[in-house]
């Protein structure tokens, strides 16, 4: 079984929270799960070969009691104390930090650093979505017109929108989108839909992803 | 000494060895105060006292202190005698506060009603003794001192450092100050006791005093103030008592997915310890927040 824990900065990634957040170390039930958890989980089922039944995600660490928040992955000492578990048999196989851009051209490298200095005895895969997150759900147009019932024109490839761009762009999707689904279901759906080949072409960032999800995965 | 659960209430297999100084710590409902009274001599288990009340199912406390078993089983009944005398304190701080009808007292009750009995049942000297103690941690007071009331009775009283002439009554004094004084109080008891359970120390006290007296609960248990050595037993969700606790002391109440809950021990010979403490300042209370140990809800 391999155990993985997310951290990322908001429900946009994470999807719904329960009204009374899971212990650390409790297994995310699915129903939890958001669209980040669901493109980690189809890369190392179809990408990985890693079986769906051999993959759990785990309630990640808390900062001083309570859930991770965006702005904690931006606090040095934060980020590299949710990376820490105390008790080697409550620590996961791998725990994934991913954050957008947001313009910051560096932010992957700051983060690098503070991550890698001294490394975690965690693996830790540090994905950094350009500009954000929501880049990499719109990256494969067919699939969002397949998930969406729409038929928009193929738009520049996502990785060279400005910041926030992409954000906006699946915003107005999902509300001329006609499948009659909530946003959060919706980009659920993307995530489960989207061609993970496709999706790597074009975008460097999101494959980069995957490259170092491999890696660690292989580690294990 | 070595206690082991089996089928008694929340613990289905789970064994609690006690160093001198023994700190549980776990959220609520996790069985913290199935411990304290699984270390009463006096425990009896009944069919409510069975893991999950199965029937046909065998429930045992057996405890080993010193070379000697004791205990009870469900099926057969007791065990062994106990060779050890228990304290248990789950203080009220309405009852700390009230005036004892005058008797002798030797051993603080379980609620702490019968403080002002047990205060003055102390040789003078001793009384001396626990005052200048007692005011070097809540200088706020110059002495304190049992008070004959009416009807029989008497309380304590406190007296203001800079105005000599005035003394407080029970109830105008603090809920910490009145605890301390009780907490102090347990070195001095004729005849000590071997072991003490204390629930929810830090309750109404500042985290400055919670340290203050959590090493003065370890120096009690090794032998170092009061009559000998003892375990002490202290059982706390707060954050704030495990930063004055040491990690071989710290027992985390962990619920497993069958609802059953596990003792587990702090692993601080490991790597993974070592790093994690020393990524949050060595900050006990603030590992324990982050969820990485267990011991949380």
């Amino acid at each position: 079984m391999k155990r993985f824990v997310l951290y990322a900065e908001g429900a946009g990634e994470l999807g719904s929270t329960p009204g009374h957040p899971l212990a650390p170390g409790r297994v995310l039930p699915a129903e939890l799960e958001g669209p980040a958890h669901v493109l980690v989980r189809r890369c190392c089922r179809e990408l990985l070969d890693v079986a769906e039944h051999a993959l759990r995600f785990e309630a990640p660490l808390r900062h001083a009691a309570r859930e991770v928040r965006g702005g904690d992955l931006r606090n040095s000492k934060v980020l590299r104390r949710v990376l820490h578990w105390a008790d080697p048999s409550m620590r996961p196989d791998v725990a994934i930090v991913l954050v957008d851009q947001d313009g910051e051209e560096d932010r992957r490298s700051r983060l690098a650093t503070w991550i890698g200095d001294p490394l975690p005895t965690t693996p830790v895969v540090l994905g950094v979505a350009v500009e954000e997150f929501e880049a990499w759900l719109i990256t494969d147009h067919a699939a969002v017109n397949l998930v969406l019932e729409l038929r928009e024109d193929p738009w520049v490839k996502t990785e060279s929108m400005r910041p926030g761009h992409a954000k906006e762009r699946l915003g107005r999707l999902v509300q001329a989108s006609r499948r009659g689904a909530s946003a959060p279901e919706l980009r659920l759906e993307l995530a489960k839909q989207l061609d993970l080949q496709r999706a790597r072409a074009a975008s460097r960032s999101f494959d980069r992803f995957i490259t170092d999800l491999k890696q660690a995965v292989a580690r294990h | 000494m070595k206690v082991v659960l089996s089928n008694y209430r929340c613990f289905r297999q789970a064994t609690l060895n006690l160093t001198p100084l023994t700190v549980i710590v776990g959220p609520n409902a996790s069985g913290k105060s199935t411990i304290v009274s699984a270390l009463d001599p006096a425990l009896s288990i009944g069919e409510r006292d069975v893991w999950q009340r199965r029937s046909g199912t065998n429930a045992v406390v057996r405890r080993e202190r010193d070379g000697v078993v004791s205990g009870f089983d469900s099926a057969s009944g007791w065990l062994g005698m106990a060779s050890f005398r228990f304290q248990r304190l789950q203080l009220d701080i309405g009852k700390v506060r009230q005036p004892n009808q005058v008797q002798s007292a030797s051993l603080l009750d379980v609620s702490g009603v019968n403080l002002t009995n047990v205060f003055a049942t102390l040789p003078r000297k001793v009384q001396g003794q626990l005052s200048e103690e007692f005011c070097r941690f809540v200088p706020v007071f110059s002495d304190v001192n049992a008070r004959p009331g009416d009807t029989g009775q008497h309380r304590l009283v406190f007296q203001d450092r800079w105005n000599p002439d005035v003394w407080y009554e029970p109830g105008e004094v603090s809920d910490g100050s009145l605890l301390t004084l009780a907490f102090l109080t347990l070195q001095y008891q004729q005849p000590s006791v071997d072991v003490i359970a204390l629930e929810e120390l830090e309750r109404g006290l500042h985290p400055y005093l919670v340290g203050e007296l959590v090493s003065l609960l370890r120096r009690l248990a090794r032998g170092e103030v009061g009559r000998g050595p003892m375990n002490v037993v202290l059982t706390t969700h707060s954050a704030s008592l495990l930063e004055f606790a040491l990690p071989e002391e710290v027992r985390l109440l962990c619920r497993q997915d069958d609802g059953s809950v596990d003792i587990r021990e702090v692993p601080s010979g490991t790597a993974e310890w070592r790093q994690t403490f020393e990524e949050y300042g060595r900050s006990f209370g603030a590992v324990w927040l982050s969820g990485g140990l267990g011991g949380v809800p």
